[in-house]
């Protein structure tokens, strides 16, 4: 008969299941099916748990300089040592959500009861490690933070009663945090990944799913002096809350540890109040921690909702052109490394309109994003070259399809730009008549780009990811940069010399430019 | 004269150095099913993958009735499954198949038609909202099949079809197979399973070591080696006769 399998042995057994949760997140979103062709696949997921286990590490350091940073100096901005720790707690908060949300959105995908059905454990051996691997993905952060914060703030105040006050703190934030980041990464997962039904509106919901998901994984990049402002505004809101019965500011998530923080540091008298407060939110963490354990278990027992119910069986189909369009769309509406083709450009217009730096960083930032973005759209075929590259798809109708969404996406940037920069009271006209003039090129480049990867592509097949084959791309991607270049440098000359209006010569640039681009994308195969 | 569904002469592909397939030459005629035969590395794929146009051979010819596997009009007739079925994960069979079948220039009606008898006869109704990353392997291979056979190609070049198939799955593949060749379309098998090769398979190909070495019906190969099954023969001509049973009595001690 079998013995039991110690711990030990299980915390190994979950190393495999992280492996691949690792391997997943690093490399299979990015790249597809092309990596493991390229290279040894044991060597990219030794390297993938390589990553994961650095960012891990910089982000414990990084954490844990902030919370004994707030313990040295406070935050005097946010009104001192105690708030410091409520706004040190807050960037907790949002940091969890910013570090974990992808590796957890990958532990849910994964399949972890596929990947642990062969081997002999029981039930309650496999949920072990199901969990281990879990706590695999955050163990180094959360446990750096969990000692190295309560004892600065101890050793600081020389006072024992603030180790277990700031330990408690971090350990409801750090529930809370992970609770809500496995919520958000199950239901991109369930809603998003694998919402099924093809209707518009099904996918407009899907495309806000995955804005929701992407903004809370880009959360901390606005708020670029994180603690400060997180205190500043917790600040605000007790301030705010003061006049309301029973001190209703105190109560406020995590200002109750704050409360707590400053009686143990002899700053402030007994709070009855707040630990009250803090008491009920350890109780509210407790609840979360049972279900997140619960949860994390069903995911990884192959306990994902069923699939919607399927509609008629019936397909509608398009001209090819637009078919490809059509699924490369789709394709951005379930995987946010295909959404960034398309929101990327106009997330980019608009910052730079409210931003506002000139129109021609502007005009020459967006394109060669949307350049960037083209080669992108482009590799997707990759994806899928097996099945794929039999298809009777000529590189005309492919090509034209990618610059036609790209050219699509360029033009909704920048009109976008241009109504972003109308609200904020700046001038929208110059902007609007630069991007269009610059329209051309940017289809221009994306064409004569797509044609020479095909061409120096060894097969009759799609060219997949150019970055990844970046010295056989190099001449294309230079080539595709450089016509972006030429209408700039039209305009730059005509400039020099006190032309009246160098727009006009600059828009038949780019339309000469792109004429020649459909001359040779018509003359291929 | 119509020509030939499938005709590869002195076919050589190479990768870097390696030679997958060294001079292969055979033919696939109108209703036939032709079984390509071969063990692990035998140049059984690399050959398929010419035949699509996926792989570039380094000499050699190979046509598709009468063009270049490269060429749209030989794509446009070919319904091809790879070894590997590696789909849109993101996309729902739905929405590939809508893009496989617009891209073929089906359609609504005709596509949807089609679409609805093979989900059924798959078994794929319910799943067909389903995005493919989160379905089986044999699901997966359904989606494959499906895609392969919505526009009724003349040719039908399948690289381990049954792969991941349940019972039911494979018994439709097969008489689906079987009503192919009946009108007249042609078969290019690839497979390991010597058991399906000799009940569907009207002649067979053996590769070994990137050469054709033995053609023929299951008959004519049985006559040609004096053996009683497909199984020894395939054994006998790619020389793995004597390998295995010295293996498993190691095994049992």
């Amino acid at each position: 008969m079998r013995n039991r399998a110690g711990l030990r042995e299980l915390w190994r057994i979950s190393g495999f299941v992280y492996r691949e949760v690792a391997y997943q997140l690093v490399y299979m979103q990015r790249s597809g099916s092309l990596l493991p062709q390229a290279e040894d696949a044991s060597k990219l997921a030794k390297r993938a748990t390589g990553t994961m286990l650095i960012n891990k590490v910089l982000a414990a350091g990084f954490l844990s300089a902030m919370g004994v940073f707030t313990a040295l100096l406070g935050v005097p901005e946010g009104g001192g040592t105690a708030l410091g720790f409520a706004g040190f707690l807050a960037t907790l908060l949002a940091f969890t959500l910013f570090l974990f949300l992808q590796p957890m959105t990958s532990f849910v995908s994964v399949k972890v009861a596929e990947l642990l059905a062969p081997l002999p454990l029981s039930k309650s051996e496999a949920s072990t490690v199901a969990l281990l691997a879990f706590v695999r993905l955050f163990d180094v952060t959360i446990v750096a933070v969990a000692i190295g914060v309560p004892t600065a703030y101890a050793v600081v105040y020389r006072s024992p009663l603030a180790w277990p006050i700031a330990l408690l703190g971090v350990a409801v934030t750090s529930v809370f945090a992970l609770a809500t980041t496995f919520a958000l990464a199950y239901a991109f997962y369930t809603k998003v990944v694998r919402g099924g039904s093809g209707s518009a509106g099904a996918a407009l919901l899907r495309t806000l799913g995955m804005l929701a998901w992407i903004f809370a994984a880009a959360l901390p990049y606005p708020l670029s002096n994180l603690i400060a402002g997180l205190t500043q505004a917790l600040a605000s809101a007790e301030e705010l809350l003061r006049g309301f019965p029973a001190g209703l500011g105190q109560l406020l998530y995590p200002l109750p540890f704050a409360h707590l923080l400053a009686f143990a540091i002899g700053q402030a008298a007994p709070p009855a109040l707040p630990a009250l407060a803090a008491a009920s939110y350890a109780a509210a963490a407790y609840a979360a921690s049972k279900w997140l354990v619960r949860k994390v278990l069903e995911v990884s027992t192959g306990g994902l909702p069923p699939a919607l119910a399927a509609a008629p069986l019936a397909l509608k189909t398009a001209h090819p052109w637009l078919a490809v369009v059509k699924k490369d769309l789709r394709l951005a509406s379930r995987s946010p490394t295909h959404a960034f083709t398309v929101f990327a450009p106009v997330a980019y217009g608009v910052y730079m309109a409210v931003t506002w730096a000139s129109e021609w960083a502007f005009a020459l930032g967006l394109a060669s994003l949307t350049l960037a973005s083209a080669i992108l759209l482009l590799s997707t075929e990759a994806l899928a070259e097996q099945a794929t590259g039999p298809l009777p798809l000529t590189r005309r109708l492919l090509v034209s399809s990618k610059v036609s969404l790209a050219a699509g996406v360029y033009l909704l940037s920048t009109g976008a730009a241009a109504a972003a920069a109308a609200a904020s009271g700046k001038p929208a006209l110059p902007l609007a008549l630069l991007g269009l003039a610059y329209a051309p090129t940017v289809a221009a480049s994306v064409i004569v780009l797509s044609l020479l990867a095909f061409k120096v592509s060894e097969s009759s097949a799609p060219p997949g990811d150019l970055y990844s084959r970046l010295a056989r791309n190099l001449l294309p991607l230079i080539a595709g940069f450089l016509l972006l270049l030429i209408p700039a440098a039209v305009y730059g000359v005509l400039w020099l010399l006190k032309h009246p209006d160098p727009l006009l010569p600059m828009a038949l640039a780019a339309v000469v430019e792109l004429a020649v681009a459909v001359v040779a994308l018509a003359a291929s195969k | 004269m119509s020509e030939l569904p499938v005709l590869v002469e002195d076919l050589v592909v190479r990768y870097g150095s390696k030679t997958a397939v060294a001079g292969v030459t055979f033919s696939v005629k109108p209703g036939e099913i032709y079984g390509l035969l071969g063990p692990n590395g035998a140049g059984k794929s690399s050959v398929v993958k010419v035949l699509v146009g996926l792989v570039q051979p380094a000499s050699g010819r190979a046509r598709i009735f009468g063009r270049s596997p490269s060429d749209v009009e030989a794509k446009m007739r070919i319904g091809y499954v790879p070894e590997e079925v590696v789909l849109f994960d993101s996309l729902t069979p739905r929405e590939y198949l809508e893009f496989v079948a617009s891209v073929r220039r089906m359609d609504s009606a005709t596509a949807s038609q089609r679409f609805r008898k093979l989900a059924e006869a798959f078994g794929l109704s319910e799943h067909v909202d389903t995005p493919i990353g989160a379905l089986s392997k044999g699901s997966r291979q359904k989606v494959a099949l499906i895609a392969a056979l919505i526009h009724e190609p003349p040719l039908l070049i399948l690289d381990e079809p049954f792969t991941g198939l349940d019972v039911a799955s494979s018994r439709v593949l097969k008489e689906i197979l079987a009503s192919h060749v009946r009108r007249g379309g042609a078969v290019l098998m690839s497979t390991h399973v010597m058991e399906l090769a000799e009940k569907l398979c009207t002649r067979e190909g053996i590769m070994s070591g990137g050469k054709i070495v033995s053609e023929g019906s299951v008959s004519e190969l049985r006559e040609l080696v004096g053996a009683a099954g497909l199984e020894e023969v395939f054994l006998k001509v790619t020389g793995q006769e004597a390998w295995g049973s010295g293996e498993v009595t190691a095994l049992e001690e």
